[in-house]
């Protein structure tokens, strides 16, 4: 199974085997900087953005997850 | 994480609710049990859908006015379908005021409240699959999975922060950074691990010539029907300044077996490597809870 073997080789190699390597993966895991949702001015409290659409006049937006949608989904 | 890297990352979307919208998300679990203001009025809203009923999830989008009228509700992925409605419901005449603009209520049930612990520390957390024997073919739907990046918050409590200030890693961080933060949430709402499926779980903290800490670690976690684990091996830094912490940089990869309910969608086929990164929030912009902290006690481990 080549893509077996491959995908062990890969495994080993990304690895923080020693504590000097972790800052590697920590770039290839972590976003480096700001992903496009992001530039939404997402709000987290319903009764807060209620308050400024009010004051705005304009209509709420809500997106609605079962895990946050700015988190664990 | 497949909405945040499609629907919403479409430039007319973002321009859309930056410009004309109040945008919101929440996590529907909190909404539909809080018993306060703010539960009423999501629960107002949501059930105004076409077809909606008392056991059917919430989960959706919805655009409504501020006193809870809705305006378009539903629940499908289609980014096209998004940006239309977005732009049509923008195009009518903005609504008036149904109540003076006054102070938010301040009545909050207190058993749906998260609010990060006094004088403890945010880390944001960050997964992805690192290496995976992937089928060769490749749609766009499975291009975002794959490369999609799990987030979440790791909440350390105040007593933790002074052990870590003092060099010692405790073991309730270890405990909680195990069951709750290492797991595959890439691909949706991951299953944690149970206390039990907690096989071993050690992490170190050594003190270098320059005044700063190594950390190194393991963790090995293994579901109780054994369709699930997860052997890690953790590797970082860590920093303290006058009494604070400074740097916590720390990650946890390793092979990844297995699925749960929610994310068997565009799952690798076998054994894959999963990473976990972790990083000090800023402070202030980590609002969103961990999800773990459904069940506070127990996240928190008291």
């Amino acid at each position: 199974m080549p893509g077996m073997t491959a995908l062990l080789l890969c495994a080993s190699l990304l690895l923080p085997q020693e504590p000097t390597d972790f800052r590697a993966l920590h770039r290839q895991i972590a976003p480096a900087g700001t992903e496009a949702w992001e530039q939404i001015p997402w709000r987290t409290d319903l009764l807060e953005a209620a308050a400024a659409a009010r004051a705005s006049h304009q209509l709420l937006f809500l997106w609605s997850m079962n895990g946050h949608p700015l988190g664990c989904v | 994480m497949l909405d945040r890297a499609s629907s919403f990352a479409e430039p007319a979307v973002i321009a859309l609710l930056q410009t004309k919208f109040v945008p919101l998300v929440l996590d529907e679990w909190y909404e539909v049990r809080r018993q306060d203001a703010a539960g009423e009025l999501y629960r107002k809203i949501v059930f105004q859908r076409d077809g909606m009923s008392r056991d059917r999830t919430t989960q959706g989008l919805y655009i409504a006015t501020p006193d809870g009228t809705l305006v378009q509700g539903w629940n499908n992925r289609n980014p096209g379908k998004l940006e239309r409605l977005l732009a049509a419901a923008s195009s009518v005449p903005r609504p008036e005021a149904t109540a003076p603009a006054g102070d938010v209520p301040a009545n909050v049930d207190p058993r749906f409240a998260r609010t990060p612990p006094a004088g403890g520390l945010v880390a944001d957390v960050y997964t992805r699959v690192l290496a995976a024997d992937w089928p060769a073919e490749c749609s766009e739907h499975d291009r975002i999975l794959r490369a999609a990046i799990g987030r979440d918050h790791l909440w350390i409590q105040a007593d933790e922060v002074s052990q870590l200030v003092a060099g010692r890693w405790p073991d309730s961080l270890t405990h909680r950074l195990a069951r709750f933060h290492l797991i595959d949430n890439t691909r949706g709402e991951p299953p944690m691990w149970r206390d039990s499926e907690v096989t071993t779980a050690r992490v170190a903290l050594a003190r270098r010539g320059d005044g700063t800490w190594s950390i190194t670690g393991t963790a090995e976690l293994a579901s109780k029907a054994a369709d699930r684990s997860f052997r890690a091996q953790l590797a970082g830094e860590l920093r303290a300044h006058a009494g604070a912490i400074t740097t916590l940089d720390l990650v946890a990869s390793g092979e990844f077996r297995g699925h749960g309910t929610y994310t068997q969608n565009g799952a690798p086929p076998g054994p894959f490597t999963l990473g976990v990164a972790f990083r000090l929030a800023v402070p202030g912009a980590a609002a969103v809870p961990p999800q773990g902290a459904r069940d506070l006690r127990d996240y928190l481990g008291r």
